[in-house]
């Protein structure tokens, strides 16, 4: 691929904002959100975003699924997973993209890519089953990912408190966890906001506008 | 989207038709990831039309894009995407953006905290 440096340009319309000649386009910066199947990361990533949600695929090869076997891969179905993302302009220097995926054993792959330079991630909880979300704890404390769990509460599903489901997802006592709706844009914009005060807070407690309990 | 699907206990995925959009040789994506900017060098023209998939990429990258959103927005699977884009940057059809540091400092955060509270 060509150069980083001998490519860059500026846009052939002169139009839009942050893309004039010499000019810098915005940072971007990436925030994961995971947990299970219908747990509501569509539902997240929408009600925050600039832009209706988009949804890519990523395919899924048999490679991908970690079976050693390459031998005739391209005669073997291929299935995808979907990936939704959305952006907020933050101001003129920062663009802010949320992606929401599965966090299921067999997308890994998927999230390897993800997780590369992301800020930090929100962890959706589902009140009817918490173990869900258990594979996606994991996979940020492994890797020291900032995270927050956010506990979407579902009709008919046992109500749970913030300490009870501390104790049951078994994070440490330093990580944020939300009684939250993904339907609602504040409550979302909440579980932001308290994922970017905790990677404050991670990165120097002295700088965190407020102590975390 | 899935929205409104009840949840499954796992999704079984989608099986996908084989693409076939030709790439010359084997471009190099690994300098692309989701969030890498791309912006066209030049509008598409008379001659792309028989290519609707780059066509498509040259209009949709008029202003800087990121990987991610080209994909989704062109309906192709990320991996073929950048399959494309890199071909295109090869062929100078497309230019890698530029922006500063990929670590988001703390005047970053900063930022972050105001444009949410602001949202
Ligand atoms: N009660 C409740 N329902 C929700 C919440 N978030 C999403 N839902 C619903 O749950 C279903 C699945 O949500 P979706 O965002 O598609 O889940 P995903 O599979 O994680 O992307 C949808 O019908 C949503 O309307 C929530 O916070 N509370
Ligand atoms: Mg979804």
């Amino acid at each position: 691929m060509a150069s980083a440096d001998s490519d860059n340009v500026a846009p052939h319309s002169g139009a839009g904002s942050g893309a004039e000649p010499g000019g810098q386009i915005p940072l971007a910066v990436k925030i994961l959100v995971a947990g299970g199947f219908g747990v509501g990361k569509t539902t997240m990533v929408g009600s925050v975003s600039e832009i209706a949600p988009l949804s890519t695929e990523e395919v899924m090869t048999e490679a991908s699924m970690g079976v050693d076997d390459l031998g005739g891969v391209e005669d073997k179905s291929t299935t995808t997973v979907a990936l939704d993302f959305g952006r907020i302009t933050v101001n003129q220097q920062v663009v802010l993209y949320l992606f929401g995926t599965p966090g299921q054993g067999r997308f890994w792959f998927m999230w390897d890519e993800l997780a590369e330079g992301a800020l930090g991630a929100v962890v959706l909880a589902d009140t009817r089953r918490l173990d869900t979300c258990f594979p996606a704890v994991d996979f940020f404390e492994r890797r020291r990912i900032p995270f927050v769990v956010a506990v979407n509460r579902f009709e008919g599903a046992h109500d749970y408190g913030v300490e009870e489901v501390r104790e049951a997802v078994d994070v440490s006592a330093d990580v944020p966890i939300l009684l939250a709706d993904a339907r609602d844009r504040q409550s979302s914009k909440s579980a932001l906001l308290a994922l970017v005060e905790h990677v404050m807070h991670r990165r120097s407690p002295a700088m965190s506008a407020r102590p975390l309990p | 989207m899935d929205a409104g699907r009840a949840a499954p206990e796992s999704d079984p995925g989608r099986l996908v038709r084989p693409f076939a959009i030709g790439v010359d040789g084997a471009p190099a994506t690994s300098g692309l990831d989701l969030l890498t900017r791309v912006v066209a060098r030049r509008p598409p023209g008379d001659d792309d039309h028989m290519r609707p998939e780059r066509e498509s990429l040259l209009r949709l990258a008029a202003q800087p894009q990121s990987v991610a959103e080209l994909a989704a927005l062109v309906g192709l699977p990320l991996s073929v995407a950048k399959l494309l884009i890199a071909d295109m940057i090869e062929s100078r059809d497309l230019a890698l953006c530029t922006s500063a540091s990929a670590v988001p400092g703390d005047d970053v955060l900063h930022m972050l905290l105001d444009g949410l509270r602001a949202l």
